[in-house]
């Protein structure tokens, strides 16, 4: 990300020379700590969610690692009916499974070459104020 | 045949904007997919099955109506390809330290030769890594010369699934070149490709077996580099570095046709924003500036109109405030009332790099603030989103606007715009 101009460049400092000069690091950004492969990711907005899935909202943020290996457990995107949908995959011995967030049937995609898997949400960015509407 | 030490290799996206478009929406698989040019204007790109349908570059969607009735229609979102583009070459840029991006969807990369199988595991590890990074399909050529890996790179798209091609061998080069048409040969112009063909030359081999002075006497120095290139003998060096450009031109047919000085001048002010931008991000300045605008000359029924002026500027500059002044002063003299405009453009040459920028005697312009307001310009720009800060010159109703009724989402770019998915 760029950052606007500062004028608190020690460097530009008159007088003495500043003693924290040679302990700067860059501030942290939150780019750094979700993408790991800038070039491979991507980002897409949760539009619709399941009643049952308590955690997820509408608007919450995903980040998504196309170029990832899916692994078992792993919240994947696929394209079914006309749309993106989350799920989770489930890999037991040789057979794959997506499985839905909430309830729902478990599709067995072992084999299935037109069943693509275009990312791996690696996080979700959720607004607090949302998380703390849920009720248990 | 001459191999040298360096092989170079080509990497070309396949049908690229159709190919990026289909990332973000992959209910388009099967479909014949278009794109149109800025404003809508003619067919700049196909897919596959738009092509088998018969549709060609350059076709005006409204005399086909029967074909596009059975495509998806895109309008250009330069946006998306571009930022596609740049994890392509991105990505291109982890296996060589030598690149040359060549387009928007090609790129060169040298690396030191080995033997075929090696090659051939370079080349699909290149086009696996660029499917896993940007869902974007790649063709991959190899070969001795650039040339060689242009015509490896065109044989590889024929020899589909593998979509890799290395020439490493006599065998695999004659193969490449007799599957390729003389028309395709990189460098061959048109009027060049007719006279081979009436000579009985049809494919890029029957043109490397040809005799290098027949060449030399009936083609230019470029015919002959090809010649070379096609039988090992490299020509084309890898340009990291790009040429400084001679000038700079933006310019735009409008949405619609402009009449009054307002409206043109909003366009131009946002047209010499633009050159004043690539001016900056290139560290150059201009010496010169030239406005032009004319009328429609296909619309026979309105009067026409069309001129140009140019001016040498009082000293370099590639600040905004500074180039809008003059721009507009320019079409202010250009502009006459009464006509419908088309379109206008401007152009900045005469570029030379900003520290080597000679110093006035009586500057009219403080340059040291310019460059700090402009500084600031570009980061708030690019901090909020193109367009952020304007001049006020710019600021209207934007009836110029290109017409782009079909346009995809920035999905890479704007928060708004990212893919909606369901739980």
């Amino acid at each position: 990300m760029i950052k606007p101009p500062s004028n608190k460049n020690p460097n530009d400092a008159t007088g003495f020379v500043s003693p924290t000069q040679d302990y700067l690091e860059t501030r942290l950004s939150i780019d750094d700590y979700v993408i790991k492969n800038p070039n491979a990711t991507y980002f897409g907005i949760i539009k619709q969610t399941n009643d049952d899935v308590f955690e997820l909202h509408c608007g919450d943020v995903l980040v998504i690692e196309r170029s990832r290996r899916p692994m078992h457990d792993n919240l994947v995107l696929v394209f079914a009916e006309g749309e993106f949908r989350m799920k989770k995959l489930r890999i037991i011995i040789d057979r794959v499974y997506l499985a839905p967030l909430g309830a729902g049937k478990v599709i067995d995609i072992t084999g299935q070459e037109d069943t693509v898997i275009h990312g791996v949400v690696t996080y979700i960015i959720q607004k607090a104020e949302n998380f703390c509407n849920v009720l248990r | 045949m001459f191999f040298g030490e360096q092989t170079y290799c080509l990497t070309d996206i396949n049908n690229c904007y159709p190919s990026c478009e289909a990332v973000f929406d992959p209910s388009l698989k099967g479909w014949p997919v278009v794109v149109l040019s800025n404003n809508d204007g003619c067919v700049i790109a196909r897919n596959q099955e738009a092509k088998d349908l018969g549709i060609k570059m350059g076709d005006v969607p409204h005399l086909i109506p029967d074909l596009i009735k059975q495509c998806k229609i895109f309008s250009s979102n330069y946006t998306l390809y571009g930022d596609m583009s740049d994890r392509v070459m991105n990505t291109i840029r982890e296996f060589s330290p030598e690149v040359e991006v060549y387009s928007v969807d090609e790129c060169f990369i040298r690396v030191n030769r080995q033997d075929t199988f090696m090659l051939y595991f370079l080349g699909s590890s290149i086009k696996e890594r660029i499917k896993a990074v940007t869902g974007l399909p790649v063709s991959v050529g190899i070969g001795p010369t650039k040339t060689l890996a242009k015509m490896a790179n065109k044989y590889a798209k024929k020899v589909k699934p593998i979509g890799v091609y290395v020439i490493n061998s006599e065998d695999a080069r004659i193969e490449a070149l007799k599957g390729c048409e003389i028309g395709d040969v990189w460098g061959i112009g048109q009027q060049h490709a007719k006279r081979l063909i009436a000579n009985g030359i049809t494919t890029a081999y029957e043109f490397s077996v040809l005799n290098l002075e027949w060449v030399r006497k009936n083609m230019t120095v470029v015919g002959v580099r090809m010649h070379q290139e096609l039988n090992g003998h490299p020509c084309l060096e890898m340009k990291e570095t790009v040429a400084t450009k001679q000038n700079i031109c933006t310019s735009r047919s409008f949405g619609k046709l402009l009449e009054t000085l307002p409206d043109m001048s909003e366009a131009v002010a946002n047209y010499v924003a633009t050159c004043a931008r690539k001016l900056r991000k290139d560290g150059t300045c201009a010496n010169m500036l030239q406005v032009f605008l004319h009328t429609n000359p296909y619309r026979t029924d309105l009067s026409q109109y069309a001129n140009s002026k140019t001016i040498a500027l009082p000293e370099a500059t590639n600040s905004t405030i500074e180039l809008a002044h003059y721009a507009l002063a320019l079409l202010k003299a250009l502009y006459r009332p009464g006509y419908k405009y088309m379109k206008a453009g401007v152009i900045v040459s005469g570029l030379i790099p900003e520290h080597s920028r000679q110093e006035v005697l009586f500057p009219k312009m403080n340059h040291e603030k310019h460059s700090k307001a402009m500084k600031a310009l570009d980061l708030l720009n690019s901090h909020f989103g193109a367009g952020s800060v304007r001049m006020a010159s710019m600021a209207g109703h934007r009836k110029y606007a290109l017409r782009a009724g079909m346009k995809s989402g920035h999905y890479t770019t704007k928060w708004s715009d990212i893919i909606k998915v369901s739980v």
